[in-house]
């Protein structure tokens, strides 16, 4: 499959104030946990779920191709990123 | 109480002018009251303290924001800070230029008000004949990097044609869609029997949106603002007072929202006087219907109180004369009978233009 990459208007950002990653996009603030976080930062739009979870398997033991499958799927379905291609 | 949350969303009200004469507008009506507006260091200053104190959204309205000469300064301050900024225009000044010496500052999304999708009823709510030239500024956006919401206001006179505006969305290639229903503050509380539809307008607009959501990809997404005054459950109104975002009026007022200047002996802080966190903190104004303990029957016993949060605090007051009143949008309000004397009035006097009395003249 194609690889992940942020929508257009979507930024990822870490946010000192709050000590965590956030996703900003138009209107709204999704606050991301470090596993969540660590994901998106690989959607370089050539990576797809199973490249993205073999480079997380390096920082992250327990993620596997199935969580990051699920979770860009969730992110997709409210237009926070896209399937390249 | 609890240490309140810190907000995610500021909504800095730039400039209470504007050239359009849109007669839902919300601004205060007396907006001589209004004249002297916050500087470009004073606006920096009050972004940078909205940052340190949690802002990671900046909603750049009005009136209409691109009447400030120093909006390009402004949004790359904002994207110095990190903040996520969100352009609310009108349109009918935006260029090519302009636009890209935002997007240049950093600007992330522009959003475009229509006021109709008939062009002749469109310039004649707008009072002028822009609605051309919303249409361009809608497509330069389009044509850009950054994402395009369309916002349209329905109200009595457009909402029949909520297709027609979602088509016009899709053609223009806007990411999202707001059909936004009347809300009732400021002029549009004066025009509020000329505006308000009726129940069956309502419903078939919102049938229109569900047939079009299945219809299209999710592209544009589709945000539909309820029609409150219908319902009989009361909106949660910005998901609790003080509780995620606050609005700087044009000059320096600091708000729980922007309606809440109207309630009386609020303890309104002004950010020239005050740092913002101590103002988001302590101040009277955010601290007054902060959380449940202020409430009274029936929200103090309903399970719904952290939900709605007792509904929208201006409208009762408005609606009252009490802003610790229920909603009276609420079935349960002792005082919903106001509402539904308003939804069944059939009277319809003509509509009272925006005007902007010492304002017209820029600054």
């Amino acid at each position: 499959m194609s690889g992940w990459k942020l929508r257009t208007g979507v930024r990822l950002q870490y946010d000192p104030v709050r000590g965590a990653h956030v996703l900003l996009h138009p209107e709204g603030v999704l606050r991301l946990n470090n596993t969540a976080a660590a994901i998106l930062t690989l959607c370089d739009g050539d990576r797809d779920s199973a490249g993205i979870a073999d480079l997380l398997a390096e920082s992250f033991e327990a993620v596997v191709v199935q969580q990051v499958q699920g979770f860009l799927t969730r992110l997709a379905q409210r237009r926070l990123v896209v399937a390249d291609g | 109480m609890a240490s309140p949350d810190r907000p995610l969303g500021l909504l800095a009200e730039l400039s209470y002018r504007c050239p359009l004469r849109c007669a839902y507008c919300s601004n205060p009506v007396a907006l001589h009251d209004y004249a002297e507006e916050l500087s470009t260091d004073q606006w920096r200053r009050v972004l940078s303290e909205a940052r340190q104190l949690g802002v990671l959204q900046l909603h750049l309205s009005g009136g209409e924001p691109l009447l400030r000469r120093d909006l390009v300064d402004i949004v790359a301050h904002a994207h110095d800070l990190g903040m996520y900024s969100n352009l609310i225009t009108g349109g009918q000044a935006l260029t090519g230029a302009r636009l890209t010496a935002l997007a240049d500052a950093g600007l992330d999304h522009v959003q475009i008000s229509l006021q109709d999708v008939d062009p002749v009823a469109a310039d004649a709510v707008a009072g002028k004949p822009v609605h051309h030239r919303k249409l361009a500024a809608a497509a330069l956006v389009a044509a850009s990097n950054l994402p395009l919401t369309l916002n349209v206001v329905l109200h009595r006179g457009n909402i029949d044609r909520a297709g027609s505006i979602i088509d016009v969305a899709v053609g223009l290639g806007a990411d999202r869609l707001e059909l936004a229903n009347t809300q009732y503050y400021g002029w549009a509380l004066v025009n509020r029997a000329a505006l308000l539809p009726t129940a069956a307008q309502v419903a078939e607009a919102e049938q229109a949106v569900r047939a079009a959501r299945q219809q299209l990809d999710g592209t544009p997404e589709i945000v539909y603002v309820l029609a409150d005054y219908h319902d009989d459950r009361p909106k949660p109104c910005m998901s609790g007072w003080g509780s995620r975002q606050l609005t700087v009026a044009p000059t320096g007022a600091v708000l729980p929202c922007p309606a809440a200047a109207q309630i009386p002996n609020l303890g309104i802080v002004n950010v020239r006087d005050a740092p913002l966190a101590d103002i988001w903190f302590d101040s009277p104004a955010f601290n007054r219907f902060r959380g449940t303990d202020w409430m009274a029957e029936p929200c103090r016993s309903c399970p719904r109180k952290e939900i709605d949060h007792g509904g929208c605090r201006c409208q009762a007051f408005q609606l009252t004369g009490d802003p610790a009143a229920t909603d009276p949008v609420c079935s349960l309000s002792p005082h919903h009978d106001l509402v539904t004397a308003v939804v069944q009035n059939t009277a319809r006097p003509p509509i009272v233009p925006r005007i902007m009395r010492s304002l017209d003249h820029p600054l």
